[in-house]
């Protein structure tokens, strides 16, 4: 009976057009269940890497060596088996997903928020300062991004910072490309017009009035980003130039690995298998929003 | 046409300075002097001071960046600090070994990527769409140098098909080259199906439909054609991105290409050598996209007219 009264109220207000947006996307994306249990393997990492801070000390139980259980196979006691210094590969890579996790998010978060700087205001100053500016931003897409995220590191040093800064060069100037078209085509409609006409200032338009009409379109590209970020955080570790051993980084484990793989392939599997899926998870998140935030599928 | 060629050919000059200052800025900071370098670890900091005042090192980065370029203007990309031998001869001996993985990754990412992708466009919906769209998701989200480790295993280390590293015959080179192909092939498919699905809703599809053409004919005849301008930039867009991305499988399988030169380099601080990779890689890449532009404007005026 409260159902069917529920529903009823329901239908009324989508009569009346009282329907929330991001209720409507949250619903389209709900329907498909492999985006849900991406977002579901997502949440569950998240929790993982916060709890693996607490759950395991890192000078003991991660990176301390333990001579008496040198490459033992995988068992019920140590689930990924453990590596050539006697480390238990499963903490390890459970404590990785540390790194990964924030290259992949801060990285993109800062990206993002410079791209946005600089995108809306070439988009929305337009003139000289928006080509000296863009034609910067499009000379540096020329450089091979791996070659300038190794230049990068090589001169400000392997390690955090050094990775942090050469992924965030790397992946400013495609944000800036997409915001100023977004921008572009957000700027001439007519409620910015009025906004101006009626006396509001720059930023405020910017912030108010045209920044929440870029969001939708490029949330799928900062997921796309977030994954992008990951693997290449891995990549360069996995060259020797990001995070240094014995820290247990994706990427550096399975450089580790290599020299052992022939005869313990087993290491070199599980932390490719947590790249790949953490990768994967948010590029079907990516996919799932794209279908959700389509005007055809609501 | 010709308006448009030159204009896009000017159009890459002030590029050609910005990337090359930009690198030159970055590694005008590299902790690597040429002293420091040249002379070892037993020398002291005078020395080095005055071995870096010979070259002229200790004049500002502008001065030393018009120099450079001058130089490179002329083919003179300078000398390795520890050893004397030009940048040049040091560094394209090594450069058809990733010259060929690079393009023969792209040629089979584009063999295999095409076709999927024209094949999940036309049955989309079916299960041959939802599988080729699974399975290009997936190995979009595998890192190369992970897939090159899989690889490895299997074929070197398992079933002892495949020398597991070095060059020489064509063996060495199907594993390095599956594993740029394998990420790069899904990409293409993802994109060609994406392409091909926007040109078979379009008006021109449903004129030639009207006019009683075949399935076939549309696909064939009209729809690729079209869809193919976005995949052919892509791909040239690709063939220049791997020949950055090679290090890794270069990396993998011992491979004695460009990128473990730069990689050396960099762990050596040998800063010119790193300087003239980077521009080498970049002005390439610039080239490349330069003519994938010019034959997307010989193949489609719309893009003539935006530009002319």
């Amino acid at each position: 009976m409260t159902k069917r009264r529920r529903s009823r109220q329901k239908r009324l207000a989508d009569m009346a057009g009282q329907t929330n947006p991001a209720m409507d996307v949250w619903r389209n994306f709900a329907r498909h269940p492999v985006s849900m249990a991406a977002l579901v393997i997502l949440i569950l990492m998240i929790i993982a890497a916060v709890v693996s801070g607490f759950l395991f000390d890192y000078d003991t139980e991660v990176t301390a060596l333990n001579p008496a259980e040198l490459l033992q196979p995988p068992s019920a006691e140590h689930w990924f088996g453990t590596d050539k210094f006697g480390r238990d590969v499963f903490i390890r890579v459970m404590y990785g997903a540390r790194y990964s996790l924030f290259f992949g998010i801060v990285t993109t978060a800062v990206s993002m928020v410079l791209g946005i700087l600089i995108g809306a205001t070439c988009a929305y100053f337009g003139g000289l300062y928006d080509i000296i500016v863009m034609r910067i931003m499009d000379s540096l897409v020329c450089i091979p991004s791996i070659l300038l995220m190794l230049t990068l590191v090589a001169v400000l040093g392997k390690g955090m910072r050094g990775i942090i800064i050469a992924l965030v060069v790397t992946s400013v100037p495609g944000f800036a490309r997409i915001i100023r078209s977004i921008v572009l085509n957000v700027v001439h409609q007519e409620y910015v017009e009025a906004a101006r006409a009626s006396g509001t200032g720059n930023g405020t338009i910017i912030l108010r009035h045209i920044l929440p009409n870029c969001f939708g379109p490029i949330l799928v590209d900062v997921l796309m980003s977030v994954s992008s970020c990951i693997m290449a955080a891995a990549s360069l570790s996995f060259l020797g130039m990001g995070i240094q051993a014995p820290a247990p980084e994706w990427g550096s484990m399975l450089n580790e690995a290599m020299e052992h793989m022939r005869a313990y392939p087993y290491l070199g599997i599980f932390p490719g298998l947590a790249i790949v899926i953490t990768t994967l998870c948010f590029n079907l998140l990516g996919d799932g929003l794209t279908d959700a935030l389509d005007p055809k599928n609501r | 046409m010709l308006k448009f060629a030159v204009k896009r050919i000017l159009f890459i000059i002030p590029s050609i300075f910005i990337i090359t200052f930009v690198t030159f800025l970055i590694m005008s900071f590299s902790a690597g002097s040429p002293g420091s370098v040249a002379l070892g670890i037993t020398a002291t900091p005078e020395e080095i001071a005055e071995y870096n005042h010979a070259v002229g090192y200790d004049r500002p980065v502008l001065v030393r960046y018009a120099d450079y370029m001058l130089n490179a203007l002329q083919g003179d990309f300078g000398e390795s600090y520890s050893s004397g031998v030009p940048v040049v001869d040091l560094l394209m001996p090594k450069f058809p070994t990733t010259l060929k993985l690079a393009l023969f990754a792209v040629l089979f990412s584009a063999l295999i990527g095409i076709p999927i992708g024209v094949l999940a466009a036309v049955k989309k919906g079916t299960i041959a769409d939802t599988g080729t769209t699974v399975v290009s998701l997936v190995l979009a989200s595998i890192p190369g140098f992970w897939l090159g480790l899989l690889l490895l295993l299997l074929f070197s280390y398992q079933l002892g098909l495949l020398p597991p590293f070095g060059i020489g015959t064509w063996k060495h080179y199907v594993m390095p080259v599956a594993t740029l192909a394998i990420p790069s092939s899904a990409y293409v498919a993802r994109m060609v199906r994406m392409t091909m699905l926007e040109a078979l809703s379009s008006d021109y599809v449903r004129t030639a439909r009207a006019k009683g053409a075949g399935p076939g004919r549309i696909v064939f005849v009209h729809v690729l054609r079209n869809a193919m301008l976005p995949v052919i930039t892509q791909l040239g867009m690709s063939f220049a991105g791997l020949l950055g991305g090679a290090v890794i499988a270069e990396q993998i399988f011992g491979m004695p290409g460009f990128g473990t030169a730069i990689l050396e380099a960099i762990n050596k601080k040998e800063t010119m050598i790193v300087l003239g990779a980077t521009i080498f890689l970049s002005l390439l890449y610039m080239l490349i996209m330069l003519a994938m532009d010019l034959i997307n404007a010989l193949l489609n005026p719309k893009i003539r007219d935006n530009m002319g």
